[in-house]
């Protein structure tokens, strides 16, 4: 199964890296593989350095892919993540 | 350089960070205070005890730092994710799989090979704009 969205980032500190690592936790949790992809630069969802490397501000929009067996449940926690700002509040 | 020397586990010293966030511009200190042996390996076989050497060393590396988050004061303790980042760096692929694989395709020694790793990393950070 693989599934792809477009998600964006509405925190006010952007893809920083306690949001980064956010995201990993989320993807290892998962047996699916996670990617982002922005402006044609497509980075492992695993990795926080790579993560961190798309220097996403409040705003940006990344493509996620999830490919694996529970590639559904990884995307609908993922998009949740994102909706509530990495638990940030704002 | 092209001999094999012995290696040892050096104890390094440094400023404890103060708990807190500060947002801004990171200037990059480097006092080369840090220095490695650059060595070639002898032979391709020496390849595999380097790469467990460089491993044993990220798992001694994470052992402390989850020693040290173990231990953090219950003030502090909201803090403690910023060791949870660093647990992180150390398990990242750009970081283990990257030196593992220069450790074996160019037959350096662990240091010269993660250093090759961190210098790549930096400079894919520095391109940022």
């Amino acid at each position: 199964m693989a599934l792809t969205k477009k998600l964006k980032i509405t925190n006010d500190l952007g893809l920083h890296g306690r949001a980064a690592a956010k995201i990993v936790s989320l993807a290892n949790r998962y047996g699916s593989d996670l990617v982002f992809i922005k402006d044609g630069v497509e980075v492992d969802g695993s990795s926080i350095l790579s993560i961190l490397t798309l220097a996403c501000p409040r705003g940006a929009e990344i493509e996620a892919r999830t490919t694996g067996e529970d590639a559904d449940v990884l995307m609908n926690d993922l998009i949740e993540l994102f909706e509530k700002k990495f638990g940030e509040g704002k | 350089m092209n001999t094999r020397q012995s290696f040892d586990t050096r104890r390094l010293q440094g400023i404890p960070v103060s708990p807190g966030i500060i947002i801004g511009k990171a200037r990059l200190v480097d006092r080369s205070r840090i220095q490695i042996n650059y060595l070639y390996l002898n032979d391709p076989k020496e390849a595999k005890a380097e790469i467990k050497r460089f491993k044993d060393a990220l798992k001694s590396t994470k052992k402390q730092i989850l020693t040290i988050q173990n231990g953090m004061s219950e003030q502090i303790k909201e803090h403690s994710f910023i060791l949870d980042t660093h647990l992180m760096i150390i398990d990242d692929k750009m970081i283990s799989e990257t030196t593992v694989k220069t450790i074996r395709n160019e037959l350096i020694n662990a240091e010269w090979a993660l250093k090759k790793s961190v210098d790549e990393i930096r400079n894919t950070f520095e391109k940022i704009n």
